[in-house]
């Protein structure tokens, strides 16, 4: 059996959605009005990313974008279809996950690129550097997050990622606590404040770990529907 | 086909679409080749829904083994074996029906061998569907394309609940037979759930109820009334292993000290248990039969043909229709050799 088959059912629903898209469009237009902003500022790229995109924009655009492939609100129940045709239950919940993390991260990637091409300023580094750098943590937190929210609708179902991202945004100024949650990784690598003072470098590694762990999490706990 | 093995599961009632749930303490049951529906008025809904679920995989036991052709239910092993068409059935919803047949052929890992995907939605006049959505389709078209795929999708095990509840007209017609063409091909197990004696007939199913976690007869379905053949011997599932080996329309009760064989071929039951407890040196304590549309004494004579395989089983002279125990005998003497 092809896992690539199982693929067709999420892409063929993100690309059939329509009004689900709308919640997404509106984030990544609230990223950019951001960054229209930002450009006043001393340090544009910098607050564009950081305070505009990663804090607000990002967490919110993968929330419905969870939900543009998930509209069942988790893993398991958009995999059920997949189910009736002869999916193992793990592979199906799996490739709805996998789905959702790399739909998350190529929206993440291309809204951060545009925000650095709008908000870029004299004062910045090389664009060039820009671009490549918040294309690469747009993708890493993109990713994470979609990773985390399926978690959380894996734990508690529909209202999981709701919960999820009301932790995240309550971890994330706390200590040790904010390691385990996307956001203050995210900030760290947007240049701001660290995560629990653990270098840029290690933040990426744990976004990098969070995709891979919460992702098998939620695909081997599937037995909740 | 499908073993129940000490199973305990619940399902939990769920309030979107208002259904109870179902308990199971000790479930043990066996389910060889052949069409099989579970039902009937003695029979809680939910329960049978839940029998279902075990053996597609989506619930699991949370004590005791379901196993499908030879396999844990649910496991890489045997999903692609088994098609499972729920009353809620839901299929990919942004793909046109057309495009649903050619996953399932491609998630099946048969896109070689299985039929135009056209003419698997043909087989349930469903051909004027290939083109739409599936979220443009009713439930019962919905359903009636699940069926569809379903029965051609050359699984071996088929799992059916309420066949002809909320499915749409074009495929009613055809659903009985398709179903029949599928249960009598060779190594397949169809278990229906329906509480509609005339569903469960028209499919040409062995009607059974499901009392206190025990399959009996309902005394309903073309096939006639079912007999049940006891046996009583030191190792149970020894038999019912040979009886799923067998692979005969038979439903099989095991407890620690008998086992209990539903079927309506005492015949042949009554031949397996011999050549069994040859093969297996079985040590059997006693063998009667009850129940049944039979003629007083047939019991005995269909025994007393097994025991011409087996010499020791010798049946007690002609007496009532419901047979008492015959006999002590061990087959790992006397028989056995």
């Amino acid at each position: 059996m092809s896992t690539l088959a199982l693929l067709r059912h999420p892409l063929s629903r993100a690309l059939g959605a329509r009004v689900r898209w709308a919640p997404v469009l509106a984030w990544a237009l609230l990223a950019v009005f951001v960054a229209l902003v930002a450009r006043t500022s001393e340090q544009p790229v910098y607050m564009a990313l950081s305070r505009g995109f990663g804090a607000v924009s990002m967490p919110l655009l993968v929330y419905a974008m969870f939900g543009v492939v998930c509209p069942e609100g988790t893993l398991v129940g958009s995999a059920r279809s997949l189910v009736f045709l002869g999916a193992p239950m793990r592979r199906a919940t799996f490739v709805m996950g996998v789905a959702v993390v790399g739909l998350s991260a190529l929206a993440c990637t291309l809204l951060a690129v545009l925000v650095v091409a709008i908000a870029h300023g004299p004062t910045d580094p090389p664009l060039g550097n820009d671009l490549a750098t918040s294309a690469l943590v747009g993708a890493l937190g993109g990713a994470a997050y979609a990773a985390y929210f399926s978690f959380g609708a894996a734990l508690f179902g529909r209202t999981g990622r709701g919960i999820f991202l009301v932790i995240d945004l309550l971890l994330a100024g706390f200590g040790a606590g904010a390691l385990l949650t996307p956001r203050a990784h995210v900030r760290s690598l947007f240049g701001g404040t660290l995560a629990a003072h653990v270098s840029p470098s290690v933040s990426s590694i744990v976004l990098g770990a969070m995709i891979v762990v919460f992702l098998l999490l939620a695909s081997l706990r599937n037995r909740s529907r | 086909m499908i073993f129940f093995e000490g199973v305990a599961a619940k399902s939990l009632p769920d309030s979107a679409t208002s259904r109870t749930g179902a308990i199971y303490k000790s479930l043990s049951c066996h389910l060889g080749q052949g069409c099989h529906a579970i039902g009937g008025p003695s029979t809680d809904p939910q329960a049978a829904r839940l029998l279902l679920e075990l053996a597609a995989g989506l619930e699991r036991p949370s004590r005791g083994k379901v196993r499908v052709l030879s396999h844990p239910a649910g496991s890489a092993q045997v999903v692609a074996d088994v098609a499972y068409v729920p009353r809620d059935v839901v299929l990919p919803d942004s793909m046109t029906a057309l495009e649903v047949v050619r996953l399932d052929a491609a998630v099946r890992g048969r896109q070689k061998t299985a039929a135009e995907p056209m003419a698997r939605l043909k087989t349930l006049n469903l051909e004027g569907f290939a083109k739409r959505k599936v979220h443009t389709l009713t439930l019962a078209e919905r359903r009636g394309v699940a069926m569809a795929i379903a029965v051609t999708s050359e699984a071996k095990v088929l799992l059916v609940e309420e066949p002809f509840v909320d499915l749409c007209g074009p495929a009613v017609g055809s659903l009985a037979g398709a179903v029949r063409v599928f249960s009598t091909a060779k190594d397949r197990c169809v278990l229906v759930a329906t509480a509609s004696r005339r569903d469960a007939s028209s499919l040409g199913a062995a009607v059974q109820g499901l009392v206190n976690e025990r399959l009996v007869p309902s005394g309903y379905g073309v096939s006639g009334e079912a007999s049940v053949l006891h046996v009583v011997l030191s190792d149970p599932m020894k038999l019912a292993a040979a009886f799923a080996q067998e692979g005969a329309a038979h439903t099989i009760f095991a407890t620690a000290t008998s086992v209990e064989i539903h079927t309506d071929d005492l015949h042949a039951a009554a031949n397996t248990v011999a050549r069994a407890a040859v093969a297996e040196s079985l040590s059997i304590v006693s063998m009667y039969a009850t129940g049944g549309a039979m003629v007083a004494g047939e019991p005995d004579r269909l025994l007393g043909e097994a025991a011409r395989t087996l010499s020791s089983l010798a049946p007690p002279p002609l007496g009532p229709a419901a047979s008492e125990p015959v006999r002590a005998v061990d087959a790992s003497e006397g028989g056995a050799r």
